[in-house]
């Protein structure tokens, strides 16, 4: 791959494989070195050649895996204030929603993440997370149940 | 499920994701130059650690074997099993290697 192939992959797949992680683990800083691990281990694979389209789940089954190796090592599965970085439009309201979010467990996060903002089917999904179909249909139907049980107990203000 | 939860769940990862929006990621060229210095500093030891620990440890079975069942004469059945047996393990470790890599 050459440096006008990568700058093509990377505007087309950056942005949307930063927010995943970073909305996923809490940390931006984080979401930061994970993106570039992402794109190291892309290219360390040999694999650099395939099409965008193809790409795309394959940087996202990376950084799902490196997310995997930080909750093993018990890293991002609590929320700290400060940890998120507030909208600059509304602040308190977006670390509202971000405290909500975050009660949830990392798992639950990340499933929501990716049926909802990503828009991925639950065989893409499955091929992310590494999980079978099955348990992905049975897993995000538990993380919208927890997610309805945490905006009940908000009392609907979100 | 409601359709009220459903969109619930969008809206609040939507506004979540306005945080994002602020967010400046490194320009192409930067990713490019930082992942080319990677890839070229990258320690080489690390290249073929498991591989090398795969085959270190398929001698030591072959060692012990060997000694184990040392009747005088090098047992040609037992080298072809060990030998099949190391090369089946050191293309399963490459294979696996791969995916952890990934």
């Amino acid at each position: 791959m050459d440096g006008q192939a990568f700058s093509s992959l990377y505007e087309a797949t950056a942005k949307p494989l930063w927010r995943y992680i970073a909305r996923v683990c809490g940390k931006p800083d984080v979401a930061d070195d994970l993106l570039q691990e992402c794109y190291f281990r892309l290219l360390r694979s040999g694999r650099s050649e395939m099409k965008i389209s193809d790409a795309r789940p394959y940087l996202f089954r990376i950084a799902t895996n490196l997310l995997h190796d930080r909750w093993r090592r018990g890293e991002d599965l609590s929320f700290e204030d400060g940890d998120e970085p507030a909208s600059e439009t509304n602040p308190e309201r977006c670390l509202d929603v971000a405290r909500v979010l975050y009660r949830l467990k990392p798992r639950a996060r990340q499933l929501l993440w990716l049926a909802y903002m990503e828009e991925m089917t639950h065989r893409e999904i499955a091929d992310v997370t590494g999980l079978n179909v099955m348990s992905v249909r049975i897993l995000l139907f538990r993380a919208r149940r927890e997610a309805r049980v945490l905006f009940k107990s908000e009392g609907g203000r979100l | 499920m409601s359709e009220e939860l459903e969109q619930d769940i969008r809206n609040i990862l939507d506004r979540l994701d306005e945080a994002a929006l602020t967010h400046d990621l490194p320009a192409s060229a930067e990713m490019w130059s930082r992942l080319q210095f990677r890839l070229a500093y990258r320690p080489r030891s690390n290249r073929y650690a498991s591989q090398a620990s795969t085959l270190q440890a398929a001698l030591y079975i072959f060692a012990f074997l060997m000694w184990f069942t040392w009747s005088g004469w090098l047992s040609v059945s037992l080298l072809a099993i060990t030998v099949s047996a190391a090369t089946a393990s050191l293309y399963l470790t490459l294979h696996v290697s791969r995916i952890f890599r990934s």
